[in-house]
């Protein structure tokens, strides 16, 4: 087995040595290159980016400390919860992704030169999951220590930050390790029976190490005293412990590996792979490549309601978010967290720099998934041509069941806010408003203004609409603000009805 | 029952194959002896490359049976895998591999790095010596497929199978493919090769065709008394006339 784990770790190296060329190239550096001069040049930005990682976490950690601080200790209760979900969360998302589909996932290349050669499945099962589980562990150790000083800030000893890093970095590898190890149980020789079931694991487990008894919780519980700034090594030797029986647990489980079942179940992670590199470009196009590639790996739900005219355009809208039901995520996560968080800033003005973290999330969040719909129709110059309404309908009509749940979505929240019923009814129908804002600079974007050469970009007309409706928030009253989004969604109305595509 | 007992090298029983909407492969029944070329013959999209998958071990038919050497996919997958080798009709490659480390890794993944000399012959005559120390990507299609049918040769598997291998390659290094596939099928292994052209004077053993998923006709090419490279085309379309007509 070893000979064959130091052929893939070869393999792997030379992928990425390939990679590191395209980052150094752009750092205008030659990693192929033996001469003194280059190497000198290789080392200079080692150092560089070595010295700016290290500045930025510690300038993280102080900015960590800074929120520790001003949350205080009457939040550590809240902190305590949070340490005991992070677990949980883990293990539920972790195993989900594991019992869903192979862990092991093959590119094209190694379908045909490593699944289908006669290499140990133990090799290629460990190859691939130190793969995952080294840059995983690497990750969260910057991203634990940051937890630990928030920690620190509200009162806990300087160690724990650096017990949180390492408490917390041993728990992701381990809890990668047993995910794996699950994963490749479900797919052993023999076992296709209660394979697609088998996700629902996941969930149940994640569940028992949320809730009590102690024991079940422990996890959580080494995270927590690790917070505490508690000494932490006999929870850093359980965790090693748990490790090494993962890795354990990886090789025997590979070892009855079904390959066949392994080549099925990377077919879609193999056909994305080879537009990975475009990720890097286009993050949007690339996710629309993977929305259609798992759409089209999927058998079709439901049927076209029946409709006709504007009926049809709902129908099919809703057709689609029927068949792609991760696509009503994002109208969730935009009537239930951005837009009342913009709303409730709009009710309690804060202090200048305050406005800055609502405008940040209401620009940069995830926005183009709403509109999935109307882009198809535009993209498509020949399917537009054959539908009969201007731009502002079929907008409107495409998007309809996205703004009805961020609608209704809002309106839970709103409703579970502590303000007068006047503040909660003029809440939800600014996040009414503020949707429509969003949905309509979405699409502005993909249209061209008469006498304009290019279209307007959603970062500039979704920040000036929120600022504005933040600013007569801020002058005046919830009205004054729901008023002036009233004004903007007509604007940006016109704006869309006389574009072109 | 030893792999060495067996004179079936491939067998498919009661084989069907569904993706996510469409039925592809329909109770196909085939079998391939050793020493044997079978050329599978079919219009496009009548399942001859989800056949070939199969057979391989890369899809996993919903149901019927699929035995290499006697024995199916399963426990013996490691033995069985180092038999086969599937060249597929775009055949991939890494992006930072040359050809040559392409070849050596191969060979190496497979326990068989003695065999580099031979990889370099086979590198040699289908042209590609010259370009050996170059990436895929840069390749012609064409030479491409020959690197992946020179990956392939290499292994000498009991069992080869080949996804339309003369489309993309020019008559020369056809002509000098067939004879390795004979020298193959002399020394004891299988091809099974999907094609719509075969090289002039080529003569397979057998044959089978394809349409909608089901062998609707096969039986020894010996006999046919035909010009393969003339008429290959037409007897898709004779066997599925003789299949429609009545009793």
């Amino acid at each position: 087995m070893m000979g064959d784990l130091m052929l893939l770790v070869w393999l792997r190296w030379r992928h990425a040595r390939g990679r590191a060329d395209y980052w150094a190239a752009l750092a205008g550096a030659d990693l192929g290159s033996a001469s003194v001069g280059e190497r000198t040049y290789l080392i200079y930005l080692a150092v560089l980016f070595g010295a700016w990682f290290v500045a930025m976490i510690a300038a993280a950690a102080s900015g960590a400390m800074g929120m520790g601080a001003s949350l205080g200790e009457s939040m550590r209760p809240a902190v305590v919860s949070l340490a005991f979900v992070v677990p949980s969360l883990l293990v539920g998302t972790l195993g989900f992704r594991a019992l869903r589909s192979s862990p092991v996932k093959l590119t094209f290349p190694d379908i045909a030169y490593v699944g289908a050669s006669a290499l140990d499945r133990r090799a290629v099962a460990l190859s691939s999951c130190l793969r995952e589980v080294i840059p995983a562990t690497l990750a969260a150790v910057p991203l634990s220590y940051l937890a630990g000083s928030v920690a620190v800030g509200m009162g806990s000893p300087q160690t724990a930050a650096g017990s949180t890093a390492v408490v917390g970095a041993l728990l992701v590898s381990a809890v990668f390790l047993l995910a794996w190890a699950a994963g490749l149980a479900r797919i052993r020789i023999g076992s296709r029976a209660w394979r697609s079931m088998s996700w629902v694991a996941a969930p149940l487990v994640a569940l028992a190490i949320l809730l009590p008894p102690a024991a079940t919780r422990w996890p959580g519980t080494a995270l927590v005293i690790a917070l505490d700034g508690a000494p932490v090594a006999g929870h850093v030797l359980a965790l090693l412990v748990v490790i090494v029986i993962g890795v354990w647990l990886v090789v025997v489980a590979a070892s009855k590996m079904d390959m066949v079942a392994v080549i099925d179940e990377s077919a879609l992670y193999a056909q994305l792979e080879v537009f990975r590199p475009l990720q890097r470009y286009d993050a949007g196009a690339y996710g629309d490549i993977v929305r259609r590639k798992r759409l089209a790996a999927r058998r079709p739900m439901w049927h076209l309601p029946s409709g006709s005219g504007t009926w049809a355009l709902v129908a099919r809208a809703l057709v689609s978010h029927v068949r792609q039901p991760g696509s009503l995520v994002w109208p969730v996560l935009w009537g239930a967290a951005v837009l009342p968080y913009v709303v409730v800033t709009v009710v309690h003005p804060p202090g200048l720099l305050a406005y800055f973290p609502p405008v940040f999330f209401f620009v940069v969040g995830p926005s183009r998934q709403l509109l999935h719909v109307f882009q198809q129709d535009i993209d498509r110059p020949s399917l537009r041509e054959v539908l009969p309404f201007n731009n502002l309908s079929l907008l409107l009509v495409d998007s309809a069941p996205v703004l009805a749940i961020t609608a209704a979505a809002s309106a839970v929240v709103m409703g579970l806010q502590a303000m007068s019923s006047e503040q909660r009814v003029l809440g939800a129908l600014l996040c009414l408003m503020l949707g429509t804002i969003v949905v309509t600079c979405r699409g502005l974007e993909r249209l061209t203004l008469p006498r304009m050469r290019a279209p307007i970009g959603y970062g500039i007309s979704a920040t000036i609409s929120v600022c504005i409706v933040l600013y007569a928030g801020a002058a005046g009253s919830l009205w004054l603000a729901c008023a002036a989004a009233v004004a903007i969604v007509v604007l940006l109305g016109f704006m869309v009805r006389f574009a072109r595509e | 029952m030893t792999i060495e007992a067996q004179t079936s090298t491939l067998m498919m029983r009661g084989v069907s194959f569904s993706y996510a909407q469409a039925t592809v492969l329909r109770d196909v029944n085939l079998s391939v002896a050793a020493g044997e070329i079978a050329v599978l013959i079919g219009r496009n999209g009548a399942g001859k490359s989800t056949l070939l998958r199969c057979a391989a071990g890369w899809s996993s038919p919903r149901e019927g049976r699929v035995e290499v050497l006697g024995q199916p996919f399963g426990e013996a997958d490691r033995q069985l895998r180092r038999e086969l080798v599937l060249v597929t009709d775009t055949p991939p490659f890494y992006d930072d591999l040359t050809a040559r480390e392409h070849v050596s890794f191969v060979l190496r993944a497979n326990h068989l790095g003695q065999r580099e000399t031979e990889a370099e012959r086979l590198l040699d005559a289908f042209g590609l010596g010259n370009a050996a120390d170059a990436y895929p990507s840069t390749f012609s299609r064409g030479m491409r497929y020959k690197l992946a049918l020179v990956l392939a040769l290499a292994l000498r598997p009991r069992l080869l199978l080949l996804d339309e291998p003369f489309g993309p390659i020019d008559p020369v290094s056809a002509r000098e493919l067939w004879l390795e596939l004979r020298a193959l099928a002399s020394a004891g292994g299988s091809v099974l090769l999907s094609s719509h052209q075969l090289p002039e004077g080529a003569a397979p053993d057998r044959f089978f065709v394809l349409d909608g998923g089901t062998i609707v006709d096969e039986g020894p090419w010996a006999g046919l008394g035909i010009d393969c490279a003339t008429t290959l085309d037409g007897l898709p379309r004779s066997a599925l006339e003789s299949a429609e007509s009545p009793a």
